[in-house]
């Protein structure tokens, strides 16, 4: 049979999976980074295996993603060679020009396929816990669509509930 | 070889009934004829960039435009089937050709009917109102109870079993899922009204943290529950999946982008196959089975029969009287909101489903108006937190925003009655599928707007108690075809209904419909649960008719 008709696999060379060291290094700065400026984790440490898991998902999911991740890494090079590493994440959350569509830039790019992709991903790990009322348990709100939170169990609720 | 039974659809149905056949009976051949094809089902990686982009895996890969009806054709869009009336039904997003079918996309939600909902017809006489086109079914709730209990388990639903709402003589296979700290806004205000509204948890089908009798993860309550990556959302699929992979079912065979184009006949009462164009091959197919089994929904089961055995059903099997694809009703979604003017605990909807209903107004007294539910929906507008954070707001704007924007809604379904003039039939066309294209006749009933001011009332008190403000409709009513049902009736009677009160085409000896069509009335409730619960029941009336077989 012409191999045509078979079913079609795609197979990616495993040297095209793997990230180079200094990009993973460079995104695990990001992430922590993320943390610190809206406050949501102290020590991120314990996300960092979830975080590496959700890397390699992205790629092989979407092998563009491996490229996004480079060009994410040369941006923020260019940034903090620019104005200083502080400045340059500052820059990274809140320039609107960021956020504009289509994300023609790399600046664009870099934000909105990553940087605001990370952003979902801590908040789904946990990081939504410490918004809100600071006098409220557990921060308001206390569920978050994405986060994994524990079976349905009684003793168990990810949620806030009605009390009786 | 001959197959014991050929099931037309791959959903819910389908799965309930095959499950059942195959658990006492391991060797029974079935084929299972799906028009869609198949997506994958429980990935994580699909689920976290669902996670991260809010788009659904279907979406992601495309799929999911492929599996849906188009819109109506109109002016500017080539659309496909067709509509008239007055008031439209849409098609598109309200099922999906998929292996697994409609579960695929479903929201879970799983009431029983009530017993007074068996006795449409008699209960309007009784009250001296006009009775209409509706039926009794020839069978009652407790007839149904047993099945209700088993379906329950079947797909895993999460209820409480102290709610009395609807009589049960068993628990729910997992516990209700507590009501919202959110909830709790709408039931201080249901509690406050000079008559006080009664609520209930919501029975959900997703499994709780033990099943013994599924390989499906448990629940873990993540709010993104369109895509499950652990199956904790029943979706008919993965439980296809699971049958489909044991060894213990050697002569299952489910074959996908199957477009069945008419039930075979060798006499006007009895059915020798199907005949059925295989896309993947490109080749038409005709298989033989001893019982046939149509699943296909509400819209595509009686577009089928109207289509088969025309030498010997002129009209369509089933169909001397003029009754196939007659009495089609869905339920008309409402959507109410209103504005909280602040919200200091700052309130949001936290899961991804309705933990809280009120069936209240689904009572005996309110039946000749046509029953509706409401309930808190999970898509109330909240503050995004990562859209916020990735405008760039900081934490301290993020947090006033909450705490200065609160939305409520609610949301809920009406029941509406069925009549002769709305039906389903087929067009003269055939879509991008390969399936006849469908049409739709659809009228409302005249007083419908009026129950829908009655309900929108209702809703403003409740609002007022909460003393939220600007209280408005969301949205239009959408009518889309999401419950739609009754257009084989149940009845034992045939100048009334197409099927009997086993499932059978009045007429044929072994020709089964087995969908939402072969529903009497329809209720103010989500019809999934009682579907399966008819499917089950089917199954162990098919099963006795085999052993009785087996033994002659």
């Amino acid at each position: 049979m012409a191999k045509y008709n078979l079913e079609a696999k795609y197979f990616l060379q495993e040297n095209l999976r793997k990230l180079d060291d200094a990009v993973l290094d460079k995104l695990w700065q990001l992430y922590a980074e993320i943390c610190k400026f809206w406050e949501t984790v102290e020590d991120p440490a314990d996300m960092k295996a979830d975080f590496l898991v959700f890397i390699s998902n992205r790629i092989e999911t979407d092998l563009r993603y491996l490229i996004e991740y480079v060009n994410y890494a040369e941006v923020i090079d260019e940034l903090i060679k620019e104005f200083g590493a502080e400045t340059a994440f500052k820059k990274l959350f809140t320039d609107t020009q960021a956020n504009i569509t289509p994300a023609f830039t790399n600046l664009a790019r870099a934000k909105q396929l990553v940087v605001n992709e990370f952003i979902a991903l801590n908040l789904a790990l946990g990081g939504f816990r410490t918004f809100g009322d600071p006098s409220v348990p557990q921060g308001v709100p206390l569920n978050y669509p994405g986060y994994i939170g524990g079976m349905n169990r009684k003793d168990n609720i990810p949620y806030r509930t009605k009390s009786k | 070889m001959q197959t014991e039974i050929i099931v037309i659809g791959s959903g819910v149905a389908a799965t309930a009934l095959i499950t059942k056949i195959l658990e006492s009976r391991p060797d029974t051949t079935i084929t299972v004829l799906e028009a869609g094809g198949k997506i994958k089902m429980r990935d994580f990686a699909l689920y976290q960039n669902y996670l991260i982009s809010n788009k659904l895996p279907f979406d992601h890969q495309n799929i999911y435009d492929s599996c849906y009806d188009l819109a109506y054709q109109d002016r500017d869009k080539p659309g496909e089937n067709a509509f008239s009336g007055d008031t439209e039904i849409p098609m598109n997003g309200s099922r999906a050709f998929l292996y697994g079918g409609s579960t695929v996309h479903w929201g879970g939600w799983a009431f029983r009917l009530k017993e007074e909902d068996f006795k449409l017809r008699s209960n309007l006489k009784a009250k001296g109102k006009a009775t209409g086109d509706v039926i009794d079914w020839p069978i009652s709730y407790a007839d149904l109870e047993p099945f209700y209990q088993e379906a329950e388990d079947f797909i895993g639903v999460s209820g409480d079993s102290e709610d009395q709402t609807t009589a049960r003589l068993g628990k729910y296979p997992f516990p209700a899922f507590p009501f919202t700290l959110e909830d709790g806004l709408f039931i201080d205000a249901f509690n406050k009204l000079p008559q006080p509204i009664s609520y209930a948890h919501l029975p959900i089908a997703r499994y709780g943290d033990t099943h013994s009798n599924n390989s499906h993860g448990p629940c873990h309550t993540t709010g993104l529950c369109k895509y499950c990556p652990f199956g904790a959302r029943f979706v008919a699929a993965n439980n296809l999946d699971d049958l489909v992979s044991s060894a213990k079912y050697p002569n299952l065979k489910i074959i996908t982008n199957a477009i069945v184009e008419e039930i075979l006949m060798d006499t006007k009462d009895h059915a020798t196959g199907v005949r059925y164009f295989d896309k993947k091959k490109n080749i038409w197919v005709n298989i033989q089975g001893k019982r046939i089994i149509a699943a296909a929904g509400a819209i595509e089961t009686p577009k089928l029969l109207l289509r088969s055995a025309k030498n010997l059903w002129e009209n369509g099997i089933g169909n001397d009287r003029d009754l196939v694809g007659r009495f089609l009703i869905s339920h008309p979604y409402f959507f109410y909101k209103a504005v909280l003017p602040k919200n200091p605990q700052m309130l949001q909807p936290e899961m991804g489903f309705p933990t809280l209903v009120s069936r209240h107004f689904d009572s005996l007294e309110e039946q000749h108006k046509g029953k509706f539910i409401m309930i808190n929906p999970p898509s109330s507008p909240k503050l995004n937190l990562a859209r916020s954070m990735g405008s760039g707001k900081s934490r301290e704007e993020i947090i006033k925003s909450i705490q200065n924007n609160a939305t409520v809604q609610l949301q809920g379904i009406v029941e509406v009655f069925s009549e002769a003039r709305n039906r389903v039939t087929n067009t003269k066309k055939t879509n991008r599928f390969g399936l006849w294209e469908t049409k739709i006749e659809f009228w409302k009933s005249p007083g419908f707007e009026d129950r829908m001011k009655e309900i929108e009332g209702t809703v403003k008190k409740i609002f007022e108690q909460m003393g939220a403000v600007d209280v408005g409709i969301e949205t239009a009513i959408s009518w889309r075809a999401d419950h739609a049902a009754c257009t084989t009736r149940m009845s034992s009677d045939p100048e009334v209904g197409v099927v009997d009160q086993n499932l059978k085409i009045h007429g044929t000896s072994n020709i089964y419909v087995c969908s939402n069509s072969s529903f009497s009335s329809l209720g103010a409730v989500n019809p999934t649960l009682t579907l399966t619960a008819l499917s089950l029941r089917l199954a162990g009336h098919l099963l006795t008719e085999l052993k009785t077989e087996a033994n002659l």
